[in-house]
């Protein structure tokens, strides 16, 4: 228990990470879904930095021409973190894209709806 | 020669910029394509004699920053016989989906559609040959991405649904993904693959740590199980793979999800090591999956009106005897299930090549109950898909037949079950596609066959029809040399 508390980032991080899921996956609103991705991948990021801060320590870049690695905190970490964003982002704009032609064909974020609505108008013809 | 696979991953990923850059030049474009792909697949084929002769891997620094700071790429006899496969299968189910093509994909979006597949087999590459986990996942997104794509390429409500199924399915996966790597950072400080291994022994030896590896263990597992279409997980393939255009359903359900499958053997071997994947039980799980996918995927396939999503679902049995080949453990057993999949890589493409050439000759109705004599319209489909269907059903000497006895025989103490599975699933599979290949061939009724006349005509995929049949043949009659070579490389995985 006393572990949990010691390392509440990592907590913080993980229930983000259930909240988001359970977002993606229950959510019917492609929107939602979206923003449910968005919270579980920031979660990582969380994660992450959580792990490369060391207390005490600077930013990895070089100040006043001092080099000694134990004065800064982990970077590579934070370069993961920047990667995992670059990535995040690009698969954000791609499924907005998606979800915005998906207004376009059916009037509706709901995907549930959508499918619903598609099948009537096949009923009807 | 050690030079070979940084090279192709440059070639494909230079050509799909070029591709874009190409503009109007459309056909410019897709001879670029062709050209890379052939390139690809002529380099990668070098490397396979001098691993066969010299044995070994090697270890290409990145950047030349030395192991436990530097990126690397690592690759012996298993990756180059893979990408070998991967690039070839790709270069023909272009040339097999062309028609197909020229009708589902607008114009001016063609060479954007090159560039996709361009990407794909970037990402596919480099899933094989990398050596650091964090690379792969970058690579696992910049494949989803592409998949999805060339999904969507081909511009409908069905598609747009399958497609928006496939991503958000994908993207949960990818999270679940970026987590596990994150857990796996934490707990051992490393990222490159060897030092992964070295850090994972040291803690399973000590018992410390237990539950964060095996948690990662199992969600890796998950996420790649998600997106390779392991049996509970399958539900986004039909849609994707049947609606998609003909080259990209050939494409998708030849390399895109094995490709996944090999980093996941990757993972298992080389991460974790095989023993403690297997004392976490998580072996097991994954060849029970496997048989179950292999009984359902075919069940589900038998219900089906619709022929490319048959074939689909077909696919999906057919991940699970690869699933299941894995499972079992032993690294014959793994070699029967590469081997497996490079008999599905090229069966599948010839399938849904055949398919695509078949549902031009009856009208673009993409039902069987239409199919009537289609065969007979288009004589190159029809034998494709006659052959296609042999090896699926395991008729001997075909490729599929070659890889069931091989399976079953490297099976150990699961062998009963195995067989008996096999069994089931290939009447199964003779169940839903003999009367396809009959009603392909009977005779049609009078209108049918004057509407279809003139749209037969056009539709020649015959080069890749016989390229992928001979193939079929031949890993059929000679499969044992495919064997060695794989059995050779899963050796010194």
């Amino acid at each position: 228990m006393n572990n949990l508390f010691n390392n509440y980032y990592e907590l913080a991080a993980v229930i983000l990470f259930v909240v988001g899921l359970l977002i993606l996956l229950l959510q019917r609103n492609l929107i939602k879904k979206i923003i449910g991705l968005n919270i579980m991948d920031t979660s990582v990021f969380l994660f992450l930095a959580a792990k490369g801060y060391i207390a005490g320590r600077f930013s990895p870049i070089i100040r006043d021409g001092v080099t000694d690695a134990s004065l800064y905190i982990n970077p590579l970490p934070s370069g993961l973190v920047l990667t995992g964003i670059v990535v995040a982002v690009s698969t954000t704009a791609f499924a907005l894209a998606l979800a915005l032609r998906w207004y376009q064909q059916y009037h509706t974020l709901d995907v549930d709806a959508a499918v619903l609505k598609n099948a009537l108008k096949k009923g009807e013809q | 020669m050690n030079n070979i696979p940084f090279i192709t991953i440059m070639l494909t990923m230079v050509g799909s910029i070029a591709a874009l850059l190409l503009g109007k030049k459309e056909k410019t474009a897709y001879m670029l394509m062709q050209v890379i792909f052939a390139v690809v697949a002529v380099l990668t084929f070098l490397l396979i004699p001098h691993f066969v002769r010299e044995g070994g891997t090697v270890t290409y620094q990145l950047g030349h920053f030395p192991a436990p700071w530097g990126n690397e790429l690592r690759f012996g006899l298993m990756e180059s016989v893979l990408a070998f496969v991967f690039s070839a299968v790709m270069f023909l189910a272009v040339l097999g989906g062309k028609s197909g093509m020229k009708e589902d994909v607008q114009e001016c979006k063609r060479n954007c559609y090159y560039s996709l597949l361009l990407l794909v087999l970037l990402s596919l590459l480099a899933l094989i040959y990398t050596n650091d986990i964090f690379t792969a996942y970058v690579f696992i997104e910049i494949n989803t991405v592409a998949a999805c794509g060339i999904v969507m390429v081909r511009e409908s409500g069905e598609t747009l649904k399958a497609t928006i199924k496939y991503l958000f399915m994908s993207l949960m996966a990818s999270g679940l993904f970026l987590i596990s790597i994150a857990m796996l950072y934490s707990v051992t400080g490393q990222l490159l693959i060897p030092s992964l291994n070295g850090a994972i022994a040291g803690l399973v030896s000590g018992g410390s740590y237990a539950w964060p590896l095996m948690t990662a263990a199992v969600l890796m597992t998950v996420s790649l199980g998600v997106k390779s279409a392991m049996f509970p997980f399958h539900t986004w393939l039909p849609d994707a793979h049947g609606t998609a255009t003909t080259s990209s359903s050939s494409i998708l359900s030849g390399v895109v999800v094995k490709g996944y499958i090999i980093l996941l053997i990757k993972i298992y071997y080389r991460v974790f090591g095989i023993e403690t994947i297997k004392n976490m039980g998580i072996l097991n799980v994954v060849f029970w999956l496997g048989i179950v996918g292999m009984i359902v995927g075919s069940v589900l396939a038998i219900r089906e009106r619709n022929l490319k999503r048959m074939i689909a679902y077909s696919s999906v049995a057919q991940i699970g005897y690869i699933y299941a080949g894995i499972g079992v453990g032993t690294v014959a057993a793994l070699g029967a299930a590469l081997f497996h999949m490079i008999v599905h890589a090229f069966t599948k493409p010839l399938l849904f090549s055949s398919a695509g050439g078949l549902i031009e000759a009856s009208g673009h109705s993409k039902l069987i109950a239409d199919m009537t004599g289609a065969g007979r319209r288009n004589k190159w489909a029809g034998a494709g898909f006659v052959i296609g269907t042999c090896s699926m059903v395991g008729v001997p000497f075909f490729a599929g037949f070659t890889s069931k006895v091989y399976l079953a025989m490297n099976a150990q103490d699961k062998g009963i079950i195995f067989l008996a599975a096999l069994a089931i699933s290939s009447c199964l599979n003779a169940i839903y596609y003999l009367p396809v290949a009959l009603r392909i061939f009977s005779k049609a009724p009078e209108v049918a066959t004057a509407q279809a006349e003139n749209a037969a005509e056009e539709s020649v995929p015959a080069i890749s029809i016989a390229c992928f049949s001979v193939i079929n043949i031949a890993l059929g009659v000679a499969g044992i040399v495919v064997i060695t070579i794989l059995a050779q490389g899963v050796q010194i995985l």
